[in-house]
């Protein structure tokens, strides 16, 4: 996995790429907690270059969200491919999460 | 494969199964759907299989089908995934029990079906996935 984080105005775009599971979700738990402390309010997650995600990363996502949404925060995420919005379709966190077919809906909903 | 009962072996295990299924001509799909089951269900024994800090092995066999077969062994706790209660596929941000009932959600949703075996001290759980 690999993550990059860009700015646009005071938008975080945090690009992950690769494969969120047991072995890369605590690395992204971290980069985004870190964001998140350093004070980002405003975050989009681009997973259109992610390939892989299971419960383990899923429970990264929750576990990043709460922090920042208790700190008045809005995170959305975008771009998810078809295995990884599969996964996400028989969770039920396409309900619970902001989530957009591209980059541009979802800077304007963030 | 073999695997020890330790996260760091699980990190090597997941990285193994992708380079062999790269080498074969599995589907992407079907190999997501393997990948996934794969690291839900020995996660799982790591997490839940044993009381004691002792190295136990756990062990995973491929049959690449049709149909493609996962068939996985350990000497945890009895532990028989069948005969859980399905959770609810939805869940609450704040339940960690619920989203402990994911992974096997998503095993199930990834299966045709499922056969428990406990024999000599072993559970043995086969997995059968659609082609």
């Amino acid at each position: 996995m690999n993550i990059e984080i860009t700015q646009q105005a005071d938008i975080s775009i945090v690009t992950v790429t690769g494969k969120l599971d047991a072995l890369t979700a605590p690395e992204y738990e971290r980069r985004l907690g870190r964001l998140i402390e350093e004070g980002a309010q405003r975050i989009v997650v681009d997973f259109g270059p992610l390939v892989y995600v299971s419960s383990a990363g899923l429970r990264a996502l929750l576990n990043t969200t709460k922090p920042l949404q208790a700190r008045g925060g809005r995170i959305v995420y975008a771009n998810l491919q078809e295995p990884v919005r599969e996964v996400f379709e028989m969770t039920a966190l396409l309900t619970l999460f902001r989530v957009h077919d591209s980059l541009a809906d979802a800077l304007a909903d963030v | 494969m073999t695997l020890n009962n330790r996260a760091e072996d699980l990190g090597a295990a997941l990285l193994k199964l992708e380079a062999f299924l790269e080498r074969t001509d599995t589907s992407p799909k079907l190999g997501y759907a393997i990948q996934l089951v794969f690291e839900e269900l020995v996660t799982n024994i790591i997490k839940y299989g044993y009381d004691d800090q002792d190295l136990h092995q756990i062990h995973a066999d491929i049959s690449l089908g049709p149909p493609t077969v996962l068939t996985i062994e350990d000497d945890g706790h009895p532990y028989d995934p069948t005969t859980q209660a399905e959770e609810v596929d939805t869940l609450a941000p704040q339940e960690e029990r619920q989203i402990g009932g994911l992974g096997l959600h998503l095993v199930r949703a990834q299966t045709t079906s499922m056969r428990y075996a406990r024999t000599a001290r072993l559970n043995r759980l086969e997995l059968v996935f659609a082609e």
